[in-house]
């Protein structure tokens, strides 16, 4: 290979921008005959640097590399982001990085793109590092919506914080989902007639508004329409924050199995009930909706109409 | 979905906003509302919108503003006047109050030259258009109550509870010749429909999945029967199913857990589905 198209950043949600970005290098890699590189960080900057300001994640990194692995980039480079890496100026990072490490000969960056200590590394000092050491320094616009608002990982954070999931898909170009493994439970709701996997979540994995919605969940048994209480569970008081998706029309179990769950669209609030009878039936109630909302949505799933016997 | 339509949008436009948002093709809708008017406009998606029939028979509710002294070409604001009258005396509420009453009950009720009508296999307003005079057959329509609000003339308001096919147009023309005057409706919308109400409609920037209510929802006004599992299997296949108990008209038939399965009319004392939204596979 004849050197790397090579284009720096967190990647965080793997949205339309991102992908804006991704198609740029890799067009430039195929027309120049060069590789196409992504470098990014793990973990993410801000908690090394600041991690009282760190952002939940929209993507953990298994979720990022996934999003990335069908992006057609050649070679993804996950560089540790330490108290070092930190420190370095934007110089010391492309003298001592990006050009021994990646054979860098193009540099792609996105819009909003800051890199080295302190951010410092703008499109301007980027541009003149690049001019004395021979590379160009180019920048991806953003992506804008219909409202003219650009795509970005904070604007897509906002949406899913606030509840939007349609405006967080609109941005990421794929509905806002979550990878987990799933987990042995005490079988309370295989007992009131809804089974359901309890689900692992990562500590940094950002979380829509506690709430019972509607889901997609893609298992190695297949895909199933569902729906999944977010939250604590009240009417079993014992304070824990849990996600229980229960599948429409999947019998078996999934333990130790890992599953993607996707959002698809909100329900209704968490609350509490006063008896198992009452909780039953505001389940079957829930999982009237969510399946008139899965046929709409998702009309490819199997029979999200019918009731799991 | 129960949707509020915003003044100046077509119903046709409430449903391409329905398609764009929910990504689907298959959207309809029960009850036109004309373009100058607001309110609830029931859209139905996928295998629901066959129960539009069973949701446009319901008694609908709408209010309405009567503006007394012109007349104009299609009945309502968004018309040219044809004729303005300035009387010396407006009508007297009580006179207003008996001309409403007599508008209650079936009536026989001419629809506007400009309405979809069809008059020999033309809409009648494609023939308006044209500038053909448009002499349409009157209907008969049922109008179950006509309450008069604020009057301060030349300007009514009024509160209508009619049943199918009725014009609101029509009924504010026919109040003004019952009285003397020509008028025509000034600002309409629709309040309800069958159990139906605008006040749990959304707007159309709230189109979204969680604004979707169920089949079973949409057919809240016809009485409901539980099936047990072999009827279940009988409606699938389109098959009529014994009745528990005679009864006439149609009925929603329902599956254990409450999902819609098929609406079904009485027949020779069984329930003949009509409408199967789950066939048997």
């Amino acid at each position: 290979m004849n050197g790397s198209v090579v284009t720096v950043g967190t990647f965080d949600g793997v949205h339309r921008g991102h992908h804006a970005v991704l198609a740029e290098i890799r067009r430039r890699a195929v027309s120049s005959g060069r590789r196409s590189m992504l470098v990014t960080f793990e973990p993410h900057p801000l908690e090394v640097v600041n991690p009282d300001a760190a952002p939940a994640l929209l993507t953990t990194t298994t979720e990022r590399l996934a999003a990335l692995a069908t992006s057609g980039i050649d070679r993804v480079m996950t560089l540790r982001f330490d108290r070092a890496m930190a420190a370095l100026d934007p110089a010391a990072f492309v003298d001592q990085v990006l050009l021994p490490r990646c054979d860098l000969r193009e540099l792609v960056i996105g819009h909003d793109h800051g890199f080295g200590r302190g951010r410092q590394g703008d499109v301007a000092t980027l541009q003149a590092l690049g001019a004395s050491r021979g590379f160009p320094v180019d920048v991806v616009p953003p992506v804008l919506l219909a409202d003219g608002l650009p795509v970005s990982s904070t604007a897509i954070r906002r949406a899913v914080t606030g509840g939007d999931l349609d405006g967080a898909a609109r941005m990421l170009g794929r509905s806002y989902s979550l990878e987990a493994v799933v987990k042995r439970g005490e079988g309370r709701g295989r007992q009131i007639g809804f089974p359901t996997c309890n689900l692992a979540i990562a500590r940094r994995k950002l979380l829509p508004p506690d709430g019972v919605y509607a889901v997609v969940v893609e298992t190695a048994a297949g895909r199933f329409g569902g729906m999944m209480n977010q939250g604590h569970r009240p009417t079993f008081d014992d304070g824990r924050r849990l996600l229980e998706a229960h599948l429409f029309g999947f019998e078996g179990v999934l333990y130790d199995r890992s599953v993607s769950v996707q959002w698809v669209a909100p329900l209704r609030d968490i609350r509490r009930f006063d008896s198992v009878a009452s909780l039953r039936q505001q389940l079957e109630v829930d999982s009237h909706r969510a399946r008139t909302m899965l046929a709409v949505a998702h009309p490819d799933l199997e029979a999200p109409l019918r009731a799991s016997e | 979905m129960l949707i509020d339509k915003p003044v100046g949008w077509t119903s046709h436009d409430v449903v391409a906003a329905v398609r764009r948002q929910l990504g689907t093709r298959s959207v309809g809708h029960a009850g036109t509302l004309d373009p100058f008017a607001t309110g609830l406009l029931v859209v139905l998606i996928g295998r629901a919108t066959r129960l539009a029939r069973f949701v446009e028979a319901g008694e609908k509710g709408y209010e309405a503003t009567v503006r007394f002294g012109i007349a104009t070409d299609t009945d309502d604001s968004a018309g040219t006047p044809t004729m303005t009258v300035e009387p010396d005396a407006w009508p007297t509420r009580e006179a207003l109050e008996q001309a409403a009453a007599s508008l209650e009950g079936v009536q026989s009720q001419r629809p506007p030259a400009y309405s979809a009508k069809h008059v020999g296999g033309t809409r009648a307003y494609v023939l308006a258009r044209a500038g053909e005079t448009v002499d349409l057959a009157p209907v008969d329509v049922m109008v179950h109550r006509l309450q008069l609000g604020e009057w301060t003339p030349p300007t009514l308001m009024m509160h209508a509870t009619v049943g199918r096919g009725t014009y609101i147009r029509a009924l504010a023309r026919d109040l003004g010749s019952r009285v003397g005057l020509p008028a025509h409706c000034a600002t309409l919308r629709r309040t309800s429909i069958g159990p139906f109400s605008v006040a749990d409609a959304v707007t159309p920037d709230e189109i979204s999945l969680a604004a979707l209510r169920t089949p079973a929802e949409m057919v809240a006004m016809l009485p409901q029967v539980r099936l047990d599992a072999a009827a279940v299997r009988d409606v699938g296949f389109g098959r009529s199913v014994p009745q528990q108990d005679a009864q006439e008209g149609h009925a929603a038939l329902l599956a254990e857990d409450g999902r819609l399965l098929a609406v079904a009319g009485a027949v020779n004392g069984r329930w003949q589905p009509e409408v199967v939204l789950e066939p048997a596979a």
